[in-house]
């Protein structure tokens, strides 16, 4: 039967004496709803290429380019200026440029996280966001590397943190620097990222060329897609290659913000210097991630009409995740609280209170409120499966998660053991610009993704589809 | 675009060479079988995992997207005058057949069967409605849905090239590539939009050395990595950092692991593609659905068992919607 995308209720449809042993039957709910046949799915999923873009994508993307224009000015500014127009001083030296920097890399551990783990455990739903997580991923990896750069302060000489022969000696890098190990970990991530999604992306960029009527576009998406064919010779390898890959991405996934969190747990200052930085970083990454997820996800199936294939189910699975990352987020910052005490440090106990009730109380409740609390509604299947409740709640995800990293940052630095070094840290306009700048960056790529490339792995939905009703024979 | 235009024979579905790259146009009713044409019983019994008539006219056409597609049209008009028939008239019949064909056929299936054939010419009227498409008139209006003949065409008028089958069915397409594999042919492949389950037993191919390739990158990597950390910081400048030792191995495992994972990971995706022959932009086999939604079987002439009838009586008994023989350029 067609199941349209109103009759999904989430549980599974149980058919009294169907079994195998004449007992009842449970069936998942089809992934893709309205009895879509293949072409069907094409022509939804590829329809946003190969019209001229509605009025709702010049909208977002004319407001994209002047949040984008705005961080390039502060950027200008900071570079003609100088550091010295950032809020950073002494003793936080640490600043906005480090809290975007964690806060994109974490949102862009969803993308691979949906495209390899959930790939592994046979999550087929992956199949419906994955394509546009894979982008999400690659365009917040390109954010956050920007931050960095911002961060050294002079730029052009980021290329001394490559281990490459030089005339110093040759000098080479510290290995032993957590610093190096990012960049490492960071190359390779936006790597491997690019390669997963592009190879993901070959069958679908042949779909297009294969629809596609004018001459230069079929050449263009042609080159794209490396003229693949479909032949099965080419599958066999194809399959195992992605595969592989998920195998590879899935260490990969845990290890980018394992090295990021060392950072900070490898330094000495009370509040990083902690064990349980890596899992606490890596579940908070994809707690983010997927909040960015849900909310770019519950915009663009409105905006390009993909409802049948982004279903509510779908969204419901990704607050799951959300409800219970965010569970575990609030279990890690309870669990700092404990170590602090139980450690008998007066240093860590110091710090910790005043994180939570210091001058940046203020930033922790947020954090804690819109990490670990707001998205326990999400117990009630119905709020789970309202698409306004869950955009509003990833907004909070993301705002919380956004703050978590400012807490960490700001919170361990600005009052450190000597109280003669104790600061404040105040964000400038420069920071502000760059903070809010840097989402039009990231939406302008992503837009621009949207209209150039299918948002939705077609194949990987097609193969998911019971075969029966996609061709019509299902009566 | 203009004069792409002018090429194409039918609008949506064919076009130009997009049937068969560089390998000639196809005769403009290419399709008219093909294109949700449906099942007779008999050939549905015939065809494991076809247990029931194929509902008429599935939304081939639906939610085109509204660029190119009305000027295509026109042509078709020509061909089809009732192209622009009101959706109504061409969509009841259908649904009547179809619940006809319900009560006939097997009663084992689900009761929301009746339900989704309603909702489906729902949605076919629904799409009609917004797109005015052309390839449901030959078949839609009628009361029974015609016996399917397996359509036999030639593109091309150069030497034959080989042999297509088509089939819209990922099950047909496995049974019917058991069979070619049973023939020992070896010169073939089957074409599918996306990866079927079961193909590579079907097809007789071995399990993917792709693993292989992976751990010997990944080998490389990691001794990549290791050389270098290594090499730097024990022989060629030992510098004392923090009072850590020289060779501080446990400082080297992230840049290992990660250099493990860049080389097997890019490698792997590099080698995969040059085995699968990409990139090769003039693929010899191309045709415009096989991308989208059609399966097809490809003997190529070069094969020693290659014969032009012998091969095609086998095709079409493998119940295909369409064998082509496909010809170069002379």
């Amino acid at each position: 039967m067609a199941t349209q995308a109103k009759d999904l209720t989430g549980y599974s449809v149980y058919k009294a004496g169907k079994g195998p042993l004449g007992g009842p039957m449970a069936d998942r709910e089809p992934l893709v709803t309205g009895g879509k046949s293949y072409k069907d799915v094409d022509d939804l999923i590829i329809r946003h290429v190969e019209s001229f873009p509605g009025m709702k994508w010049w909208l977002a993307f004319g407001v994209s380019l002047t949040v984008l224009a705005f961080f390039l000015t502060s950027v200008f500014l900071m570079f003609g200026a100088g550091m010295g127009v950032q809020g950073i001083n002494s003793p936080t030296g640490w600043g906005i440029d480090i809290v975007n920097f964690v806060f994109w890399i974490g949102i862009g551990h969803a993308g691979t996280l949906i495209s390899a783990i959930l790939f592994l455990f046979r999550q087929k739903w992956r199949t419906a966001v994955n394509r546009s997580a894979e982008a999400m991923t690659i365009f917040a990896v390109a954010t956050a590397g920007l931050f960095p750069l911002l961060h050294v302060g002079r730029p052009w000489f980021a290329y001394w943190l490559i281990p490459i022969p030089n005339g110093r000696g040759p000098l080479w890098v510290n290995f032993n620097s957590p610093l190096v190990w990012d960049l490492f970990a960071i190359s390779t991530y936006g790597t491997i990222s690019i390669v997963f999604w592009y190879v993901g992306l070959i069958p679908d960029v042949a779909t297009v060329r294969d629809r596609a009527d004018n001459k230069w576009r079929r050449m263009l998406y042609n080159l794209l897609s490396l003229g693949w064919t479909g032949s099965n010779r080419a599958w066999r390898h194809y399959e195992s290659t992605y595969l592989l890959l998920a195998g590879l991405a899935t260490p990969l996934v845990l290890s980018v913000h394992t090295i990021v969190s060392f950072d900070f747990a490898t330094s000495v200052l009370p509040g990083w210097h902690a064990t349980i930085f890596p899992p606490y970083f890596v579940i908070g990454a994809i707690f983010s991630g997927f909040g960015m997820v849900v909310t770019l996800m519950v915009i663009m199936r409105s905006v390009f009409g993909l409802t049948d294939i982004i279903t509510v189910n779908v969204l419901e699975s990704m607050c799951k995740v959300i409800m219970l990352t965010g569970m575990l987020v609030g279990f890690a910052y309870s669990t700092e609280f404990f170590m602090a005490w139980y450690s008998g440090s007066a240093y860590e106990g110091f710090v910790f209170q005043n994180r939570a009730f210091g001058p940046y109380g203020w930033a922790y409740f947020i954090m804690f409120t819109c990490n670990a609390f707001i998205p326990q509604i999400f117990w009630f299947k119905k709020l789970r499966r309202n698409i306004y409740v869950m955009f509003v709640v990833s907004i909070f995800v993301n705002i919380g998660m956004w703050f978590e990293r400012y807490v960490i940052i700001v919170t361990s630095l600005h009052r450190d053991f000597l109280p003669s070094s104790w600061g404040m840290y105040n964000m400038t306009f420069i920071d502000w610009g760059i903070t809010i700048g840097s989402f039009g960056w990231f939406m302008t790529l992503f837009l621009l993704f949207t209209r150039a490339l299918p948002t939705i792995a077609g194949f990987e939905v097609k193969a998911t589809m019971n075969p029966d009703v996609a061709t019509g024979r299902a009566k | 675009m203009a004069e792409d235009k002018k090429k194409i024979p039918e609008p949506g579905d064919v076009s130009a060479d997009a049937l068969l790259d560089g390998l000639g146009d196809l005769p403009a009713d290419g399709w008219s079988l093909t294109d949700g044409g449906a099942l007779p019983v008999e050939n549905a019994e015939a065809i494991p995992g076809a247990d029931a008539p194929e509902t008429a006219a599935e939304p081939e056409a639906a939610a085109e997207p509204e660029a190119d597609e009305p000027e295509a049209d026109e042509p078709e008009a020509t061909v089809e005058p009732e192209a622009t028939d009101e959706p109504e008239a061409t969509d009841e019949p259908e649904a009547t057949d179809d619940s006809a064909d319900d009560d006939s056929a097997d009663s084992g299936d689900e009761d929301e069967d009746e339900a989704e054939v309603a909702a489906s010419t729902h949605d076919h009227s629904h799409d009609h409605g917004h797109s005015h498409s052309h390839d449901h008139s030959d078949h839609g209006g009628g009361s029974a849905p015609p016996p399917r003949q397996v359509s036999a065409s030639v593109s091309g008028n150069g030497a034959v090239e080989g042999m297509l089958a088509l089939f819209d069915h990922p099950q047909d397409i496995l049974h019917a590539a058991e069979k070619v594999r049973d023939e020992k042919f070896a010169e073939w492949d089957v074409f599918t939009p996306f990866p079927v389950h079961g193909m590579d037993e079907a097809m007789g191919l071995s399990r993917s050395w792709m693993p292989y390739v992976t751990f010997l990158l990944g080998a490389t990597g990691l001794a990549t990595a290791l050389t270098m950390q290594f090499g730097t910081m024990v022989f060629d400048w030992p510098i004392i950092v923090s009072g850590k030792p020289f060779a501080a191995w446990p400082s080297f495992v992230p840049i290992s692991f990660e250099l493990t994972v860049l080389f097997a990971g890019v490698g792997t995706a590099l080698i995969m593609l040059l085995t699968a022959g990409l990139p090769k932009l003039k693929p010899k086999v191309r045709h415009r659905r096989l991308s989208s939604d059609r399966f097809g079987i490809w003997i190529s002439a070069e094969d020693s068992k290659f014969d032009a009838a012998k091969t095609r009586t086998f095709l079409e008994s493998l119940h295909p919607l369409e064998v082509r023989e496909v010809r170069g350029e002379s």
